[in-house]
């Protein structure tokens, strides 16, 4: 049996081939104009037709044999530069406006980056693997087009003008407006400015969302206990709910109108006050949302020590006081900080929350948003606040880096422990008690809230007659003239809704998975940039992509704002992070030599991948399936700037309801999502086994990319 | 199966940035013949082994096939296959799956494919395992499934990357029989690497040995064993003293000067300008001289012999003799005679 294999050119002339059909054929512009590239270049955009040549030229290389690779590099490198040069800046070839690319420009910009990463391949880049090199060159493109050029564009904007020209002076009065740094709340009784704002609120979360969580986590890894699954129940909860889902219920319990206000006034004339808008209210919302992956993450490190350890410390006479301060502790350290980093950078991205919430307490991600859509309207100051939270998080993550790449001590050795964890300290045991029992109660009344409040005719007045009046306002269903009619106002958004996560669901888990593995199996020239860019959007705040993609994405030649396309966009290259570090998780525990036993049985990488990694990536890939979907469920910071009348979300719906003071139908419909979201994760975790996704380790990564 | 082919490296390097993992190997593999790739851990035999499958790619130099210019292609593109130490069987796929594997692969059809499985299963006595996954066999099994597995295509050339490391003490005895076996019966070219200088010993009809990314000697087990040709050699393979001293002549033959100490060394070719010696423990003999200018340090009997560590003047020797002999007690004054024809001198 001979295993010898010529490079047939075939993909590369296929390549050539769906794009010339479609140059033919297809429209190439977007939305407004039907002509076909061909026609286009006879219309006078004549430009058009270097690309289409460079493909072609490509796919006939490609026939003469696998040893002009470099001539296949440079003919498609041209096509492409000249394409995208086009296409930005139209005016100096032709004359012409800007031209919004559609189906033909996409498949012919396809076309030429697959040949040019076969091309790469085949002048020796990626040791020659033509499969890796297209993945990685397809997602590269990808990341740099809609994460990398949008954030960018972002920076750039934020020193411009309204009129685009280049204005220093403009930038810097923007940046340093006394309203951004001032710190008068630590010294005056006035408040600060919104830098300042963010910067308290986010280390007061990750501080009080960390101590609980470590509460939490002493308390069910060895407070021996019997309600740990009490824990992990509820530590599923904030994955599931829309993140000012939480404020609302607040606003339910604490507000001027509240129960427990009317409570507190009647009967102990306490008197109502508006304390909960404002740093109280989001504090206390951010830290409920926030404690549960708090506790996943430490509960994670407390496992990983090994008990024999500790038993050690105590053969060697230490009480277990002390041998909890010198050893348990010192090995928690890197969890706590990493609990602590993560609540910070979730409350600076938290947008829900502060809407509903703030009042006249501002911070950075709903300044952002007022800048965009408030009656200011001043895209450039956007940009400014924008960069400053980038920064803010981009810190914390580097913090994160210096600080935890020192001083992670690797506990599992993969060598069977036996032993008996210690138990708590008592002093330790009652504290964490005396925290978590009155924790456990806040956050089953708030979920009780949310579940009653759509049944209620205004839980937030402590109107408590049952009624069905929201669900008919916002799901009710008719028998109209062409069938069943969802005459319900939410209907629409609902929809939309499950339909964009579904789409964006698996394709986050395919850009995702297969960048871990490229990532985690293959070497090549760049590959710490590449990883690097594929992680980034999990460092940005949602709120700057949100902007990002209005000032990237509202011009030609990618016009897609106002479309279902931005936001299933939007969700996979937000989410996408997710999938690359479940991926890599699970890879790390996949031998690579079961990689290279397929491939000296002579399976080319893509069979290898298909046959051999995939199938062992099974729970990996669920799970991020689950996540991604959840994800763009629940997702509200950059949806809120993309979505519109006809695309419009759930969250956003809410959002709107909210401003517009209908609480009952808000909490209708956030039970209803909540419920729904739960249904689905169930259904999932039945139809693959428990087993499978439950696994440690596969499941964590994921939750701890909590930013929305 | 006459589809053996051989193997030679033209001056072969491999290195990772500045880290040079192979240095200018050159070696040959004859068709039908058992090599063993020998060393410490890092000398770089795993580094080669995955050179001949092409797992990795050479910096610089040359691999022929077959004597067939093979450098440039990939695993997948080499008519070779491999053992992996942790056998490397697909755990979602059953038995029969894993050895269908390479031949569904090449684009056999799956009755073909199945056919040849069955075949090879039978080969290696597990036939009737056809159903089973990987984790439901023992370590033995497993490694059997690699095996067919790996010669289910026929390759020319069959890797073994330490096969029996994750075999317990007796199974591998009895495994690097099957595979030495196996090799003969199918007339395969085979490629093993291990550290266990035994191993190599018993299986192969050639040793390579590597140290330090380069070939420090290679020949056949005897040779490696009788003529080592540097210290490394004489001390990783089987136990060695060495000796530093001057040789000088006499009528009985060569005498070794060391620290003023006359050892007979008998007829030894070759010896007269080497100035260190090997001597196997076990070829030295401990004669009682109450002038005697060693003694005795400390003695462990280990049922069938009884090894002790001898001071002499230069340093320590390690002496095995036979447990029938009288034992000495520490403390005994010796003097030592190396057996006739056992120096072996080091360049």
């Amino acid at each position: 049996m001979r295993r010898r294999t010529a490079d047939s050119g075939f993909f590369d002339v296929a390549a050539a081939g769906v794009a010339a059909v479609a140059f033919l054929l297809a429209p190439f512009a977007f939305v407004d104009d039907a002509r076909s590239g061909a026609s286009l270049v006879l219309a006078g955009r004549w430009p058009l037709f270097l690309p289409l040549a460079a493909t072609l030229a490509a796919g006939a290389f490609a026939l003469l044999g696998s040893r002009t690779g470099h001539a296949r590099l440079a003919v498609t490198g041209f096509g492409t530069l000249a394409l995208l040069a086009y296409g930005f800046f139209p005016g100096p070839f032709d004359g012409s406006r800007p031209l919004a690319f559609g189906i033909g420009a996409a498949l012919l910009l396809g076309a030429l980056l697959v040949q040019g990463a076969r091309a790469l391949a085949a002048a020796g880049a990626f040791k020659a693997d033509r499969w890796v090199a297209t993945t990685t060159v397809t997602i590269l493109v990808l990341v740099l087009l809609f994460v990398f050029f949008p954030v960018a564009k972002v920076l750039i904007s934020a020193f411009q003008d309204r009129d685009g020209a280049f204005d220093l002076a403009l930038a810097w009065s923007r940046f340093a407006a006394g309203d951004n740094w001032s710190v008068d709340c630590l010294l005056a009784d006035r408040g600060c400015g919104v830098v300042a704002n963010t910067v308290i609120l986010g280390v007061l979360t990750g501080g009080i969302s960390t101590l609980l969580g470590l509460a939490f986590a002493l308390l069910a890894q060895r407070g021996g206990l019997k309600g740990t699954k009490l824990f992990d129940a509820l530590s599923i909860l904030p994955i599931i709910t829309p993140p000012f889902v939480i404020a609302l219920a607040l606003v339910v319990l604490f507000g001027r109108t509240g129960v427990v206000t009317a409570f507190l006034d009647e009967w102990f004339d306490i008197p109502r006050s508006r304390w909960i808008y404002g740093l109280p209210g989001i504090l206390i919302a951010q830290v409920l949302s926030q404690t549960p992956l708090s506790y996943l993450i430490l509960r994670g490190a407390l496992q990983a020590i090994a008990p024999s350890l500790e038993e050690a410390a105590q053969t060697l006479r230490a009480s277990k006081w002390r041998t909890f301060r010198t050893v348990t502790w010192p090995l928690l350290r890197p969890g706590v900080a990493a609990a602590f980093l993560l609540g910070f950078v979730e409350s600076l991205a938290d947008f829900g929350n502060p809407l509903v919430l703030g009042g006249a307490f501002e911070v950075l991600s709903t300044k952002i948003f007022f800048a965009v859509v408030g009656a200011q309207h001043d895209p450039g100051r956007a940009a400014i606040l924008a960069l400053i939270l980038l920064a803010l998080t981009l810190s914390a993550f580097w913090l994160q880096m210096v600080w935890l790449g020192r001083s992670s001590y690797v506990t599992v050795t993969g060598k069977g422990d036996a032993g008996i964890p210690l138990p708590l300290p008592r002093g330790v045991r009652i504290a964490s008690l005396g925290v978590v029992v009155p924790w456990v109660v806040l956050t089953i009344v708030i979920y009780g809230i949310i579940l009653v409040g759509g049944f209620v005719t205004d839980i937030g007045r402590g109107a408590m007659t049952p009624t069905f009046e929201h669900f008919h306002t916002g799901f009710s269903i008719e028998w109209g003239p062409h069938g069943l009619w969802f005459s319900g106002s939410a209907w629409d958004s609902f929809f939309v809704t499950v339909a964009v996560s579904a789409i964006a669901a698996p394709l986050t888990t395919m850009v995702g998975i297969l960048t871990a593995y490229v990532l985690s199996r293959h070497n090549f020239v760049g590959k710490r940039t590449f990883e690097f860019l594929t992680m980034l959007s999990f460092a940005i705040p949602g709120t700057v992509i949100g902007v990002a993609y209005i000032v990237a994405f509202n011009v030609p030649p990618i016009e897609i704002t106002g479309t279902g396309l931005i936001l299933v966009i939007c969700f996979v290259f937000r989410n996408m992070p997710v999938g690359v570090r479940a991926g890599i998780a699970a890879l790390s525990q996949i031998d690579r030599s079961l990689d290279e036993a397929s491939t000296t049985l002579g399976a080319k990488t893509g069979r290898t991948v298909w046959r051999v990694t995939l199938p062992l990536l099974k729970p990996a890939i669920i799970a991020t399936l689950v996540f991604s979907f959840v994800h763009a469920m629940t997702a509200v910071s950059a949806i809120i700037f993309l979505v519109t009348a006809r695309y419009n979300m759930a969250t956003a719906y809410i959002v709107g309801r909210v401003e517009a003071g209908e609480y009952p139908l808000a909490i209708a419909y956030s039970s209803l999502l909540i419920i729904f979201m739960l249904v689905v994760v169930i259904a999932i975790q039945l139809a693959v086994g428990e087993r499978k996704l439950g696994r440690r380790g596969i499941m964590q990564p994921p939750v701890n990319l909590g930013a929305r | 199966m006459s589809r053996a082919a051989s193997v030679t490296f033209e001056n072969v390097h491999k290195r990772y940035g500045a880290v040079t993992a192979v240095k200018d190997v050159s070696f040959s593999v004859d068709a039908g013949t058992l090599v063993t790739l020998l060393g410490p851990s890092g000398c770089g035999k795993t580094t080669t082994l995955r050179l001949v499958a092409g797992l990795e790619l050479a910096t610089e130099g040359r691999i022929l096939i077959g004597g067939e210019d093979v450098t440039p292609l990939g695993a997948a593109e080499r008519d070779v296959s491999m053992v992996f130490q942790s056998y490397a069987l697909f755990p979602h796929m059953s038995v029969l799956d894993n050895v269908m594997y390479g031949p569904l692969a090449s684009g056999v059809k799956k009755a073909k494919a199945g056919e040849m499985a069955r075949e090879k299963l039978g080969l290696v006595g597990l036939s009737g395992f056809e159903n089973r996954l990987p984790s439901e066999l023992s370590g033995g099994q497993q490694q059997r499934v690699a095996v067919a597995r790996a010669i289910v295509l026929e390759p020319r050339v069959l890797l073994f990357d330490e096969p029996l490391s994750n075999l317990d003490a007796k199974l591998r005895r009895k495994v690097r029989d099957d595979i030495r076996d196996l090799q003969q019966r199918l007339g395969l070219t085979v490629l093993y690497v291990t550290h266990d200088q035994e191993e190599a010993l018993a299986v192969s009809d050639k040793v390579i040995v590597m140290d330090n990314a380069v070939i420090a000697q290679e020949g056949a087990p005897h040779d490696l064993y009788e003529r080592p040709r540097s210290r490394f050699l004489a001390d990783f393979i089987g136990e060695a003293n060495l000796i530093e001293g001057k040789i000088e002549r006499d009528d009985s033959g060569a005498v070794l000067v060391a620290c003023g100490v006359r050892l007979a060394l008998g007829m030894v070719r070759a010896l007269d300008d080497t100035t260190a010696i090997a001597v196997r423990p076990d070829r030295i003999a401990l004669v009682p001289a109450a002038n005697g200018a060693c003694k005795i340090m400390r003695s462990a009997y280990v049922g069938h012999a009884r090894e002790y560590v001898v001071a002499a003047p230069w340093g320590e020797l390690l002496v095995v003799r036979p447990s029938r002999e009288a034992a000495l007690v520490p403390g005994t004054a010796v003097d030592l005679a190396i057996e006739a024809g056992a120096a072996m001198p080091l360049a």
